[in-house]
């Protein structure tokens, strides 16, 4: 399937609770197509609920969401990933994953196919007819990825997907999200708390500030593609880059 | 395999549990501890107590014998079963029904749910006396005592389950432009369905107790009605048998229940 260039632009969006401090203060960002791009910043500063204004989950106060059309002009597809991996626990892996297809609007009669081809791309085979409640978390974390696969999105929107898994998952998550994503590259915001990650796996790093959220900073990756998100946690810069955006966020606070 | 069999066999902890197969199992003990306290009954009611009081096991059983040739039996069970399963069904679909449409529009919900709280503590034997005056002592009367025990149950049972919803997935399918109607077929139904389940297993009893009270108020017919008739001519047996073929009715209906819940909510195993 071909996907027309789409770019996602955040304009001056401002987000406030309340009579509070603004929870996201005229924040602007460019994504350009099959760009890459983490989001880190500590708890509070808004990352999330900036995912939640680009997919219309939540109204900005001001500001505007650029989503050019995709292909015959249909509104582009977004797909959210969230922490917990709201899977329904009354449908097996593959009728959950089917989710994706049925939402996407696939003909009814590829989606059976589709589904074997993600369960495969996610290494879950043999899995197929087990229910949510019998995986383990990294298992149903690549159960929510295979459903977002499915509905094939032109922007994912992932908010600390791996958040939840424990260090060895999450690395290997992390290497199976790359695999996955540059046979597609599609554009992906990924926002993180976990800034090793963040700079292991993106194009570019924006740093974000609590209270207002607001951008500090931006990192283009020094690393090439493709890459072992392993094997660059020996490399100094990758180790310099780590320290840089530390003392940011140390700044920032 | 025939290694694996072999070593399987050869193993005491499988070799002990295969001889204490029947004997050692749930089943077998149940049914041991049933008949110790038929025969402590029997022995009782022979020798210590009058059986006019406490009658007899093998009286009981002989009233059974005599009741199921006579045909007596299928006709007062048939009436009782009737009665409930109709109220049973008018209940579920009723009370599911108007379950969903509070849970839809929730300032209606407010506004009656005192109301609802209020005639779900009432006890329904009070309405009893009214059935019968307004539909006289036929079905009606009884399938609406076990319909009044029953419908509430679903409908707060239901709101109750649209009320602990995940949003989260909700929430996620909505941002992938799902519909209202794909929502409520892939979440809300499946999400519903088990409390409409544990819904049956509370009701299955309650339906029963409705028929029943039904009967022994006014009736010509049904279990309730031989029990009662039995009491009034001092036949402690009739009470007895009438009362035994409900313990087995009402046993056989939650097992039912049970099976077809666990199917339907297999995911939950």
């Amino acid at each position: 399937m071909t996907h027309a260039p789409v770019t996602l632009s955040v304009e001056n969006i401002t987000v406030t609770f309340g009579n509070d401090v603004p929870a996201i203060l005229d924040l602007s960002l460019q994504v350009a197509e099959g760009e890459f791009v983490a989001i880190v910043g500590p708890s509070g500063c808004g990352k999330s609920t900036l995912l939640k204004v680009i997919s219309g989950l939540l109204p900005a106060r001001s500001g505007h969401i650029r989503l050019p059309a995709s292909e015959a002009g249909h509104k582009p597809k977004i797909g959210f990933m969230f922490q917990r991996d709201t899977l329904l626990p009354w449908a097996t892996v593959t009728s959950n994953i089917a989710v994706g297809c049925e939402l996407s609007g696939m003909p009814k009669e590829q989606h059976a196919a589709r589904v074997a081809e993600l369960i495969a791309l996610v290494r879950l085979t043999g899995y197929e007819n087990h229910y949510p409640g019998a995986l383990s978390g990294g298992m149903r974390q690549r159960v929510s990825l295979a459903r977002l696969l499915a509905y094939d999105p032109d922007i994912f929107l992932m908010d600390e997907p791996f958040g939840a898994l424990d260090y060895q998952t999450k690395i290997v998550m992390g290497r199976e999200l790359l695999r996955i994503w540059e046979a597609s590259r599609r554009s992906i915001i990924f926002v993180t708390h976990d800034i090793e990650e963040a700079v292991a796996l993106a194009d570019r790093v924006i740093v974000m500030s609590p209270r207002p959220g607001r951008l500090v900073a931006s990192h283009e990756s020094l690393f090439e593609r493709p890459r072992d998100p392993r094997s660059l946690r020996g490399d100094a810069r990758f180790g310099a880059l780590v320290q840089t955006i530390w003392s940011e966020l140390a700044i920032a606070d | 395999m025939v290694d694996n069999v072999m070593d399987a066999s050869l193993t005491p902890a499988v070799s002990r549990r295969r001889q204490g197969g029947f004997f050692g199992s749930l089943f077998f003990q149940q049914s041991l501890f049933l008949a110790a306290m038929l025969a402590l009954w029997e022995v009782l009611g022979a020798y210590v107590f009058d059986p006019f009081w406490s009658s007899r096991p093998s009286l009981i059983g002989e009233r059974l014998w005599v009741l199921a040739m006579k045909g007596d039996l299928t006709w007062h069970m048939s009436a009782t079963l009737t009665e409930a399963g109709l109220g049973l069904a008018l209940g579920s679909v009723v009370g599911v029904s108007l379950g969903l449409l509070l849970a839809r529009y929730t300032r209606a919900a407010r506004i009656t749910e005192p109301l609802f709280m209020g005639l779900y503590s009432l006890p329904r034997v009070a309405l009893a006396p009214l059935f019968i005056l307004w539909f006289g002592i036929g079905l009606p009367a009884k399938v609406m005592m076990s319909f009044s025990m029953v419908v509430f149950v679903f409908v707060l049972n239901v709101l109750e389950g649209v009320r602990s919803l995940d949003r989260d997935p909700i929430d996620l399918m909505r941002t992938m432009g799902a519909s209202n109607g794909y929502i409520v077929r892939r979440v809300l139904l499946p999400a519903v369905l088990t409390w409409i389940m544990a819904s049956f297993r509370i009701s299955v009893g309650l339906a029963l107790i409705g028929a029943l009270v039904g009967e022994l108020i006014g009736s010509s017919r049904g279990l309730g009605w031989y029990i009662e008739r039995s009491a009034g001519q001092l036949d402690t047996t009739g009470v007895f048998t009438g009362i035994v073929v409900l313990i087995a009715i009402a046993m056989v209906a939650n097992n039912i229940v049970a099976l077809v819940s666990n199917r339907l909510t297999r995911w939950r195993a």
